[in-house]
């Protein structure tokens, strides 16, 4: 017992921290429906500006931990208030993307800012010891951890019993409706929330950095430990989210104790939050989950078809010119191929995003099963090429059954994290089990077809092997669209109600579209292996799914099923290949800043008429207002002063 | 088409002490109320009195406190959505679910689609060619009926609210279900397509021999058409009889009381209130 004492003051130091993102999760949430996957982003964000004040500007630290506490958190609050507010009428699609948009946004900025290497961020924070206990030391900046932790808590709950804007906002939670009856403004309790969130989210980036380093995706990432705080919580209860924070840091450092030292254990203590997210994720009834903001139904993008000689004629001139790509792009053709690739991917993806109306954050999770199991399948086995290949595909739509399994009871956002959840556990312990990628630095390796005239060993042959899988791709996901099943699914988009209520068993739909994009995120996988000789598990994080995400998202917005796939391929791929500036940060950051503002624009969050009339009124009332001045000018108002006297009578 | 199959002759859906909790708010209180087939059955009642809540706990959608809910015969009170709409009931909704980025044929189409694939994997993927007869002349039969054939190949996002309203009818009606929950189907409409509609039901009821329950405003459609009324008030049955009852009824009469618009359209203030 007594060699657990250090782990557990260290993990109350952190679980306190925890516990302090996931009450400004909780809090904002509640107030306004958005759950926001920026949060941690935010909590990075604060942390790399007193990271800049304090050590490259050397400011005196209280005054860097002012700036970024006290005016950049309120500042963030004020901005994601406005942006919450054009999102809480949208779906519930729409809102998780605009959040993940911004999270990509604000972590490819810090990256292109400040470099993807880790700097040690000094602790502020007085080291010395406080007291001892049982002979172990603790700091003075684990007991400030602490008492901050503790002390926002508290003081968050005496300002929601005691002040007018907290009973407010309480009733917010309870009743947004009845709220304005009362007299009270609800926006102005939902700005209050939101600065109290987001200086939270600053005030835990600056404490939690010195024991992180600071690293942007670790930071943000931070989130996920909020995530379990928060699903503790039943994403409702303060003191609950607060002590789950508070149990997942010593949970986690605690197993870190036991684990750490055992081979293919080791990553387990960082996924503790993950697997007490999933876990309530699966345990949890779904009514006892709160409903968020947003809408599943209305407002997707339907019936705008291109006329048939118009669309048989783009079909025709695209296939054209992806035959003849080998002959036009010359040393640039594995960009190309690396493309096909993609399509693929982002096929399956849109057949759950736009086609389903359901939502995968773990996408990039199946690929790298595909790629694994493949490798496996072809290399370890000696299956026949094709035949490991539809083998591969059928491996992760198995995987994708298991995914469905919590999907077949949440829905929108709770689906969202579970997915969110899964990935993050593939990619930090499964995707190291000897089942998958093992523990080589390398990763894996596969072979190429080799049968008939088709040369292993030739770039231009496998582009066409993709070629010709991607088209038989297209062809069976336009076929899957109009068939039964298509119908079905476009119909759960629409309404899950009405099917349901008409006899359709939505859980086996659910089932069967997870199985089947997880199928072609498993081809799409393997034929990546392929194509760039060795894969490793650091190509599949739960990054990239978020980054697919919002790139599909983006090009969904201008372009139809099957031409968002190449679209959005075209955007990740082919595009950074020929602006040497587009880097995997300046990719991340466009993609995140247009997934937000097309999640605005889409659905009528931000209607482009009333933006423009507004813009046009705020012209006029520019324009009167030189007028005005002009009038005030000594000559103009003497001549004012004259017109009104020589009306008098 | 096979109106009546199965279960016993005249049982159409019949619930006993329905009780709907939503935290501390009692929204149904202890409900006995029956819906035979061959019958146009009437729920009406204040806003907020609990009617939709008692549709919600019919068809599935929600969990009741307590209470029982059993259709042609059968408890179904644990059964989901799906399992209860296999078994023939349908129903529509006050706030419309269509599924508004498909034509109208399609809505109608599907809800033919979805009984008969309900949880089996394989019909969920495909039809049989005999499957998609039925489907096709069930649409057909539908449109035709509700007068929507005209609009068949529109996209239901783009109808107005009336059109709306039969394309959700004819969705239950080419779904073959027995037993059919309205919920406030007139809304929205003129009174010339009300007054279709209102045949319409009728048509239903002594034609094919479903079971309706119908949650309406429209009084004056309510007492021409139902053969029997029960009257909720904050969650509580207050009164149970005929149309011609219910319009002398004292009781319904306190309830309505400040709304005599609808006291006046269904001819109850002609008894003089003050």
């Amino acid at each position: 017992m007594r060699e657990l004492v250090p782990f557990i003051v260290i993990g109350l130091a952190s679980g306190s921290l925890y516990g302090l993102a996931g009450l400004g999760l909780v809090l904002t949430y509640r107030t306004s429906g958005i759950f926001n996957f920026a949060h941690g982003a935010i909590a990075a964000a604060a942390a790399y500006l007193f990271f800049t004040l304090h050590v490259s500007m050397h400011w005196w630290w209280p005054a860097a931990a002012v700036v970024s506490i006290g005016v950049f958190g309120p500042l963030a609050g004020l901005v994601m208030e406005r942006m919450a507010r054009s999102l809480v009428s949208t779906r519930t699609a729409t809102i998780i993307v605009a959040t993940v948009g911004l999270l990509l946004f604000i972590q490819g900025f810090l990256y292109w800012r400040y470099g993807s290497a880790q700097k040690t961020f000094p602790e502020f924070l007085p080291t010395g010891t406080a007291f001892e206990i049982t002979g172990v030391t603790v700091a003075w900046a684990q007991v400030i951890n602490v008492a901050v932790g503790v002390g926002s808590f508290v003081g968050l709950y005496a300002f929601l019993r005691r002040t007018r804007v907290g009973v407010a906002m309480r009733a917010v939670v309870a009743a947004p409706d009845l709220l304005a009856l009362t007299g009270a403004r609800p926006a102005r309790v939902r700005i209050a929330s939101w600065v109290v969130g987001c200086t939270f989210a600053a005030l835990t980036g600056i404490l939690i950095a010195p024991t992180l380093t600071l690293n942007a995706s670790l930071l943000s990432a931070l989130v996920v430990q909020a995530f379990g705080a928060v699903a503790i919580g039943l994403f409702s209860s303060l003191p609950l989210t607060y002590l789950g924070g508070v149990v997942i840091g010593v949970g986690a450092s605690v197993a870190t104790r036991y684990l750490s030292a055992r081979h293919g254990l080791s990553g387990i203590p960082g996924v503790v939050p993950f697997l007490v997210l999933i876990a309530m994720m699966l345990v949890t009834p779904a009514r006892k989950l709160p409903r968020g903001a947003g809408r599943f139904e209305g407002a997707r993008e339907s019936g705008r078809r291109l006329p048939r000689p118009v669309l048989a004629g783009a079909v025709l001139l695209a296939g054209a010119f992806l035959i003849a790509v080998p002959h036009l792009v010359g040393p640039r053709l594995p960009v190309y191929s690396t493309a096909l690739v993609f399509v693929i991917m982002f096929l399956s993806l849109s057949l759950l995003t736009r086609i389903s109306g359901q939502i995968s954050l773990a996408h990039a999770a199946f690929a790298g099963v595909g790629a694994a199991t493949f490798s496996h399948f072809t290399v370890d086995f000696g299956y026949p090429w094709l035949i490991g290949l539809l083998a591969t595909g059928l491996v992760t739509g198995l995987v994708g059954v298991v995914l469905a399994l919590p999907a077949i009871r949440l829905s929108g956002l709770y689906l969202a994290l579970a997915t969110f959840g899964f990935g993050l556990l593939m990619e930090t312990v499964v995707f190291q089990s000897w089942l998958l990628f093992g523990s080589q630095v390398n990763g894996v390796s596969a072979r190429r077809p080799e049968f008939g005239p088709i040369h292993a060993g030739s770039s231009v042959d496998y582009y066409y092997v993709l070629l010709a899988i991607v088209t038989v791709t297209c062809a069976a996901m336009v076929l899957l669209r109009r068939a039964r099943l298509g119908r079905f699914l476009r119909g759960m988009a629409d309404s899950p109600t009405a099917l349901t209520t008409t006899g359709l068993g939505l859980s086996i739909t659910r089932v069967i579209v997870f199985a089947v994009s997880a199928f072609f995120a498993g081809l799409a996988g393997a034929l990546f292996i392929g194509q760039v000789g060795q894969v490793s598990p650091i190509t599949f994080t739960s990054y990239s799914s978020l980054l697919y995400l919002a790139a599909l998202t983006v090009a969904g917005a201008v372009s139809g099923f099957v031409s968002s796939a190449f679209l959005a391929a075209g955007l990740l791929v082919v595009f950074p290949a020929y602006l040497s500036g587009v880097t995997v940060e300046v990719q991340s950051m466009l993609f995140g800043g247009t997934a937000v503002l097309a999640a605005l624009v889409s659905d009528g969050a931000v209607d482009w008429k009333t933006l423009a009339a507004r813009v046009a009124g705020r012209l006029d009332g520019a324009i009167a207002r030189t007028d005005v001045r002009r009038r005030r000018t000594p000559v103009a108002a003497r001549n004012a002063v004259a017109a009104a006297a020589a009306r008098q009578p | 088409m096979s109106a009546l199959t199965g279960g016993e002759p005249g049982a159409g859906l019949d619930v006993s002490g329905l009780t709907v909790r939503y935290g501390g708010q009692l929204a149904v209180d202890n409900l006995d109320l029956s819906a035979p087939m061959g019958q146009l059955t009437g729920l009406i009642g204040p806003n907020g009195a609990g009617k939709t809540t008692t549709f919600n706990a019919c068809s599935g959608l929600l969990r009741p406190t307590s209470g029982r809910v059993v259709l042609f015969g059968d408890d179904v009170t644990r059964k989901g959505p799906a399992a209860r709409a296999r078994r023939g009931l349908g129903r529509t909704f006050q706030r419309m679910e269509l599924f508004t980025s498909m034509t109208v044929s399609e809505n109608v189409a599907l809800a033919r689609e979805a009984r008969q694939a309900g949880s089996n994997p394989l019909w969920q993927q495909v039809a049989s060619p005999r499957q998609w007869a039925t489907v096709r002349a069930a649409t057909a039969e539908a449109l035709d009926v509700c007068g929507i054939a005209g609009i068949a190949e529109r996209i239901v996002g783009t109808l107005s609210t009336g059109q709306r309203r039969l394309v959700e009818l004819a969705r239950v009606y080419a779904g073959d279900f027995r037993m059919l929950l309205l919920d406030e189907p007139s809304s929205g409409l003129d009174k010339a397509e009300s007054e279709r509609f209102g045949a319409i039901l009728r048509s239903l009821v002594t034609g094919r021999g479903l079971g309706i329950l119908l949650v309406e405003h429209d009084m004056e459609l309510v007492m021409t058409v139902c053969d029997d009324l029960y009257v909720l008030d904050f969650g509580e049955l207050i009164f149970h009889g005929t149309p011609a009852e219910t319009k002398a009824s004292p009781v319904v009469r306190a309830a309505y009381l400040g709304s005599e618009e609808v006291m006046e359209a269904a001819g109850l203030a002609e008894h003089g209130v003050g």
